[in-house]
């Protein structure tokens, strides 16, 4: 909804005030992280897109300082998950309880599961982010030499994620209800009806694309704001065609 | 709900049509910069009910 307000025609101040708050409250970008950022890396000055992606918060070019507080959440889980690897090696030479016990548990709280939500949540600001740096890819200074390989890093990631969603779904699809699989797994078709059939899976499948369609058309698409606005209302048509044909969804 | 969003966001992007250079008045434009906060409120409203009942 606030990624509407990116489009690249003249929105009112009231609306364009309203969508910068809810763009941070849907970025969960809670954190000073451009104080955070400047600790570790060098970043020249960068201007944004159009100065209405600045407004909204993507005051930057840059995919690390775009991303905010989640890339910082995405660090920290790459480094849980080295954790959890190294745990696991560790267990099996010593072999003591108490590292299986701690491996095991980490293993629970940081794989799958807890990654497959950032992601999925995240999907639009990654794919967004990325967008952004593209139109700016350089390895000038050190800030963005980090923000283009979190870029290439982000776009293996959200081009993969539907095609691993579409094959998971579609091989387990009898024993997605499982509930070890469910604990595993679940946030892929959390809020899904999996009694419609296997048809959900185009659901979980549109609401990539239509992510991904976002991204492009408010970067690339800014010279063509008829496209851009025309392109937004059919994803909207197709949504509800979709939603009305499948009906999804878990609760009404 | 999610029927509901989706019509919200319908009326959202035609609202992004008033905001092209084919509407000239900036006073329309204004109103319905109000109109989509308005809706937009009413949304968020929504969306949050069923997290207290």
């Amino acid at each position: 909804m606030a990624h509407s307000a990116l489009n690249n025609i003249s929105i009112p101040g009231n609306v364009a005030f309203l969508y910068s708050y809810l763009l941070n409250i849907a970025a969960f970008d809670v954190l000073p992280t451009d104080d955070i950022f400047d600790w570790f890396f060098e970043f020249k000055s960068s201007e944004p897109v159009t100065e209405k992606f600045g407004a909204l918060g993507y005051e930057t070019k840059y995919f690390v300082k775009n991303m905010g507080t989640v890339f910082i959440v995405g660090v920290i889980f790459v480094i849980l998950l080295v954790l959890t690897l190294f745990l696991h090696v560790l267990n099996k030479i010593v072999n003591i309880s108490v590292t299986e016990k701690v491996a095991n548990w980490m293993y629970r709280m940081v794989c799958w599961n807890p990654i497959l939500r950032l992601l999925i949540e995240s999907y639009i600001f990654i794919a967004l982010s990325c967008c952004i740096n593209l139109t700016e890819f350089t390895f000038g200074d050190s800030g963005s030499r980090a923000s283009s390989i979190s870029t290439v890093v982000g776009l293996i990631l959200i081009i993969l994620l539907p095609f691993f969603v579409l094959y998971f779904m579609h091989k387990k699809f009898a024993k997605l209800k499982n509930k070890q699989v469910k604990s595993k797994f679940g946030a892929m078709y959390e809020g899904l009806d999996l009694d419609k059939g296997r048809s959900v899976i185009l659901v979980r499948l549109f609401y990539f694309g239509r992510r991904l369609m976002i991204s492009f058309t408010v970067t690339y698409l800014r010279d063509y704001p008829v496209f851009q606005i025309f392109s937004m209302n059919f994803q909207v048509l197709a949504a509800i065609i979709l939603h009305g044909l499948i009906n999804p969804h878990l609760t009404r | 709900m999610n029927l509901f969003n989706e019509a919200f966001l319908l009326v959202t992007s035609y609202h992004l049509c008033i905001f092209t250079p084919w509407t000239q008045s900036a006073d329309v434009k204004y109103s319905a910069g109000w109109s989509l906060t308005v809706l937009t409120a009413l949304n968020i409203i929504v969306n949050l009910v069923p997290l207290w009942f």
